[in-house]
C-alpha cells in the first residue's frame, strides 16, 4: 500500500476514529486552535445570546474578566445589580440575538443616534424596543428611555474602543423588525413589553447572505473603534424556544444553527482577525455521549457549559476556576424546575407565556 | 427611641388611654430576634442591657396592639447614600437630559435608583427586626423613621456633605419624598406602617427644624443626661410626641380603639 495520498501525514485529529472515537472528549485537542492569543492582560468583550453569558463568567472565573463599560454603581446590591442586568455582558445590552442587532449597536454606538420610535410602553411604564428587558419595571417617561440610550451607546462605543478582542455569540436567523424603523428588536413586541400590531412589525429569517453582510458591518465598525481589535464567533448551541417561521421548531433550529454555524465558519476562514470557537460542535455532538441538555431538551447542563470553557480556556493556557462557570440551575432542583434561572433569556419567556 | 421614651414622661397626659412600654437600648437590639412571638435575645449582654434601661429583656408581642420601632438604622438620611453616586433625569438639578450621558455622576433609572434606596433600607436590623415581628402576626408594626440632621448641621462644612450637596442643587425636595415613598413602598410589602418624618419638624427638606433638636436626652437609665451642644442627630421630647400622635393616627386610621 502506498502512503502517498492526501491523508496519509495527517494528525489525529483529522480522523473521526482518532479524532473523536478514540480521543479524549472531555479535553477535544486540537479542536480549537486559537488565531489570536487570550490571556488575562486581553482587553476582551462580550455579547451575544443567552448562552454568551456562560463566556463572560468563565473568563472572569479564569482571571480575564471581561470588559466592563456599564458597570453597576458603587452602592447598588449585587442582587439588584443582576436584576437590572448590570454586568451581564460589557455593557447593560442585553441578550443580542442576531448579527444585525449588533451590528446596529455598533452603528448607534458610533454615531449616537437614537430614535424615539423605538419605545415600547407596558404598564403604564416605557420600554427601550432595542433592550427591553434591562429595566424590569420599564423607564417612568420617554426622555428616560431616550437619555438612558445615549448614555449606554457612549459606554458601548468606549467599550468598542477599548476591546482588543470581541466575543460574539451567534444565537439566532430569526428575528422581528420594527417596519417604521427598519431596526431589528431582540423579541417581537408583546413578549416583554409593546404590543404586538402585525402592521408594526414584521417576521425575518436571516439569511446566509444578509449574516456574512452583518458579520463584515460588525468587523468594521469594531475595526474602525479599535484598529487591530479582533473577532471571535461562536453559536449558542441553545435551540430555538420558539419560530415564527412556518416550520417545525425542531427543522427551524437545525436551519438557524446551520446557517449560523456556516457564516461564522466562513466568515473566520476569511479573515485573519476572526476566529470562530467550536462551542456548537463540542454541545451538540452526539460523540460525547453526555447529556449535553437538560431536561427541557434546551437548557445546556452546566457540567457541559463547564467542559467547553474549559476548551477554550485550556487552548489558551488558561486555568478554569475551581468552581467553574455559575451553573443555569441548581442540580439539586426538583426535575420540572426552570433550569433557566441563572441565565437572563427573554427567549424563554415566549415558552412560558404559552403555559 | 430617646425621644420617644422623654416625651411619653414629658408629655404623657397627651395620651391617657394609652400605655407605652419601652424596649430597647443603644446598641444590643441588633441582637434581638423574633422567636415563638417574643422578641428576645440569645446574648447575655445583650439583655443585661436591655435590662438595665427597661426592667426586662424579653418582650412578649401579643401583649401589645402595636410595636413602634424606631432607630436601627431605618433612617431616611441613610437611604439618601444612593444619591452620592448616582443621578436620575428626574431630579430636578438635571436640567439638560441629553447632557447627563457618560457625566460625573452614573445616570441610572428612576427604577434602579428605587431599589437601591429599598436594599438600603431592607438590609438595616430596624426592618429585618420589624419584618419579623410584622409576620408573626400578632401585633400592628409601625417604623418611625430616624430624624433628620439638625439644620445646625447645614452650615456645617465637616459632615453631611450629600446632604449638603443634595440641598445646594435644588434637589432636596425630590430626595427626601422619593425616599419616603420607596420606604414606604417597602414597608407596606412586608406588612409594616411607614411613619415618615413629621412634617412640622422639618426644615429644607432634609434637616429637622431646632426646636425638635434642642435639649435632647440621651437614652440612659438616669434621666435627663442632655447630648452635648455640638449634637446635631437626636431629636428631643418635642419630636418625640410629634411621632407618637402621627403613630397613633395612623392605627386610628386601621383601628377603632388603638392602645401602645
Amino acid at each position: 500500500m502506498s502512503a502517498h495520498h492526501p491523508y496519509a501525514d495527517l494528525p489525529d485529529s483529522r480522523f473521526w476514529r482518532a479524532g473523536v472515537v478514540e480521543a479524549d472528549r472531555l479535553a477535544w485537542h486540537d479542536l480549537y486552535c486559537p488565531k489570536f492569543p487570550v490571556t488575562a492582560q486581553t482587553e476582551i468583550a462580550t455579547a451575544g445570546s443567552c448562552f454568551a453569558q456562560h463566556i463572560g463568567r468563565a473568563l472572569a472565573g479564569a482571571g480575564v474578566v471581561p470588559l466592563n463599560g456599564e458597570p453597576a454603581p458603587a452602592s447598588m446590591h449585587p442582587q439588584t445589580a443582576e436584576r437590572f442586568q448590570y454586568g451581564l455582558y460589557s455593557a447593560r445590552y442585553g441578550n443580542i440575538y442576531t448579527a444585525r442587532q449588533f451590528r446596529e449597536l455598533l452603528d448607534d454606538a458610533a454615531t449616537g443616534h437614537v430614535d424615539d420610535r423605538l419605545i415600547w410602553r407596558a404598564r403604564r411604564r416605557f420600554f427601550d424596543a432595542l433592550r427591553p428587558s434591562v429595566e424590569p419595571d420599564g423607564w417612568i417617561s420617554q426622555a428616560e428611555v431616550m437619555a438612558m440610550r445615549r448614555d449606554h451607546l457612549m459606554r458601548v462605543q468606549a467599550v468598542a474602543e477599548s476591546a482588543d478582542v470581541f466575543v460574539f455569540t451567534l444565537g439566532l436567523t430569526e428575528a422581528w423588525i420594527d417596519t417604521a424603523t427598519g431596526r431589528t428588536v431582540p423579541t417581537a413586541p408583546g413578549v416583554i413589553a409593546g404590543r404586538y400590531k402585525p402592521a408594526q412589525v414584521r417576521f425575518h429569517n436571516y439569511s446566509y447572505d444578509e449574516i456574512m453582510e452583518d458579520l463584515a458591518g460588525i468587523r468594521d465598525a469594531l475595526q474602525v473603534a479599535r484598529a487591530g481589535s479582533k473577532l471571535l464567533l461562536t453559536v449558542s448551541p441553545v435551540p430555538l424556544t420558539a419560530t415564527a417561521s412556518g416550520a417545525h421548531v425542531l427543522a427551524a433550529t437545525q436551519l438557524s444553527k446551520a446557517i449560523l454555524r456556516a457564516a461564522a465558519g466562513d466568515f473566520a476562514d476569511a479573515h485573519d482577525d476572526v476566529d470562530y470557537f467550536p462551542s456548537y460542535e463540542i454541545v451538540t455532538t452526539h460523540a460525547s455521549g453526555e447529556m449535553a441538555f437538560a431536561q427541557n431538551r434546551r437548557s445546556v447542563r452546566p457540567e457541559m457549559v463547564a467542559r467547553v470553557m474549559d476548551v477554550f480556556l485550556r487552548a489558551h493556557g488558561l486555568e478554569p476556576s475551581e468552581q467553574g462557570p455559575k451553573p443555569s440551575f441548581d442540580a439539586s432542583e426538583p426535575q420540572d424546575a426552570d433550569e433557566e434561572d441563572a441565565l437572563v433569556c427573554e427567549e424563554a419567556l415566549l415558552d412560558a407565556m404559552r403555559e | 427611641m430617646a425621644a420617644l421614651a422623654s416625651a411619653t414622661k414629658r408629655h404623657g397626659d397627651r395620651w391617657p388611654d394609652v400605655r407605652f412600654d419601652l424596649f430597647g437600648d443603644h446598641t444590643a437590639m441588633g441582637k434581638f430576634t423574633v422567636r415563638e412571638g417574643l422578641v428576645q435575645s440569645e446574648d447575655a449582654e445583650a439583655r443585661a442591657s436591655v435590662h438595665r434601661l427597661c426592667g426586662r429583656d424579653v418582650l412578649d408581642l401579643a401583649d401589645y396592639e402595636a410595636v413602634i420601632l424606631t432607630g436601627l438604622q431605618f433612617s431616611v438620611f441613610a437611604a439618601l447614600r444612593p444619591f452620592r453616586d448616582v443621578v436620575v433625569t428626574s431630579q430636578p438639578s438635571i436640567t439638560d437630559v441629553a447632557a447627563l450621558a457618560g457625566g460625573e455622576h452614573q445616570l441610572v433609572s428612576f427604577g434602579a435608583l428605587g431599589a437601591m434606596v429599598e436594599d438600603f433600607l431592607s438590609q438595616t436590623p430596624g426592618f429585618a427586626l420589624a419584618r419579623d415581628i410584622a409576620a408573626t402576626g400578632l401585633t400592628q408594626v409601625i417604623i418611625a423613621s430616624q430624624p433628620r440632621p439638625s439644620i445646625a448641621a447645614r452650615e456645617d462644612a465637616r459632615q453631611f456633605n450629600r446632604l449638603r450637596t443634595l440641598d445646594r442643587d435644588g434637589d432636596g425636595a425630590f430626595a427626601s419624598q422619593f425616599v419616603d415613598k420607596r420606604a414606604a413602598l417597602l414597608c407596606k410589602a412586608a406588612g409594616i406602617r411607614y411613619l415618615p418624618q413629621p412634617g412640622k419638624s422639618i426644615t429644607h427638606n432634609l434637616y429637622t427644624r431646632h426646636p425638635f433638636m434642642r435639649g435632647s436626652v440621651r437614652l440612659a437609665a438616669r434621666e435627663g443626661l442632655s447630648h452635648g451642644r455640638e449634637d446635631v442627630i437626636h431629636a428631643n421630647a418635642a419630636f418625640g410626641a410629634l411621632v407618637i400622635d402621627d403613630a397613633l393616627k395612623t392605627l386610628e386610621s386601621a383601628k377603632d380603639a388603638p392602645a401602645v
